[in-house]
């Protein structure tokens, strides 16, 4: 997944003129707004239909810091770890504006994020029947972990990059890596002797 | 384990895929060239430079306050100072000379 040229998108957004840059907004919007959208969902404080404002604003911040990025990095973990920062402000303000509601249990909360994240999966073929056996798994995950799991199996960046992205050492996200995929399997198992 | 990764891989993949997306409105399109327009250059004084600015006021200072227990002023100094120095030199010294002025020396 590491294949997009956030050098020569700076260069645009940084360099250009007006068009320029919206087109080079474009091709961001492109790249990574399912992504981000996806990511989110690793914070069940934010409700399922505040995610894509959530995201476009991760986007919009991101692209007024490209000045920021540094072209010899990951231009993935540095986008990550933009939104990150967004999504936690977007979960504090939501958290913030739900206070006079009795707030749902962590545990409730996790479930209902879980269970939107499995529902919103589309039909599958038998082909890809342990791919959705392992949507099952990863819906049971917690929201850090599914954060963690994102960027390792889809955005395939190494730990230090998600450390950095995540603000956790690296040390950290390898031993949760381990725990990912043990309770994956672990859970795999478990639906396999069910069957 | 290589098979696992590339399951949750397709899991991620295919739940992403899932996601409702639509093209980026003008207006947000508006916003982000906006957003990332570049800002005008800012001249930031050099840190070296700061800091010899700050040794010469305060050798001023020093110098100005010794001369408070002789009789003058603060309004007497301060207009031709500033007008030689400039404001800013003025407000580097000002604190100083507040101080002096307020616990003066006596029997200089």
């Amino acid at each position: 997944m590491q294949n997009f040229d956030g050098a020569e998108l700076r260069h645009l957004a940084l360099t250009g003129d007006t068009v320029t840059r919206q087109q080079a907004f474009s091709k961001l919007w492109d790249g990574f707004y399912r992504r981000l959208v996806h990511f989110a969902r690793g914070w069940p404080a934010i409700p399922n239909d505040e995610r894509a404002d959530a995201a476009t604003e991760a986007l919009l911040a991101a692209f007024a810091a490209l000045a920021s990025y540094d072209p010899t990095q990951a231009f993935s973990a540095w986008l990550f770890g933009v939104a990150r920062h967004k999504f936690q402000d977007a979960a504090r303000h939501h958290h913030q504006r739900q206070w006079r509601q009795p707030p749902l249990p962590d545990d409730e909360a996790e479930k209902g994020a879980a269970l939107a994240w499995h529902d919103d999966f589309p039909e599958r073929s038998a082909a890809a029947e342990l791919a959705g056996q392992c949507a099952r798994a990863i819906a049971g995950l917690s929201g850090r972990d599914r954060r963690i799991a994102q960027l390792r199996f889809h955005e395939e960046l190494n730990a230090s990059q998600i450390g950095q992205a995540l603000g956790l050492p690296a040390a950290t996200v390898r031993w949760r890596i381990a725990a990912i995929r043990r309770q994956i399997q672990t859970q795999l198992e478990l639906l396999h002797e069910t069957a | 384990m290589k098979q696992l990764d590339q399951a949750i891989q397709a899991a991620f993949a295919q739940a992403i895929a899932a996601e409702r997306s639509s093209p980026p409105s003008a207006s947000l399109l508006a916003r982000a060239a906006a957003a990332s327009q570049p800002t005008p250059y800012r001249y930031l004084q050099p840190a070296g430079e700061r800091l010899a600015n700050l040794a010469l006021s305060l050798v001023a200072c020093a110098a100005l306050a010794a001369l408070v227990p002789c009789g003058l002023t603060v309004r007497e100094y301060r207009t031709p100072l500033a007008s030689r120095l400039g404001h800013n030199w003025v407000s580097y010294i000002q604190p100083g000379l507040e101080a002096a002025v307020a616990s003066p020396s006596t029997d200089f």
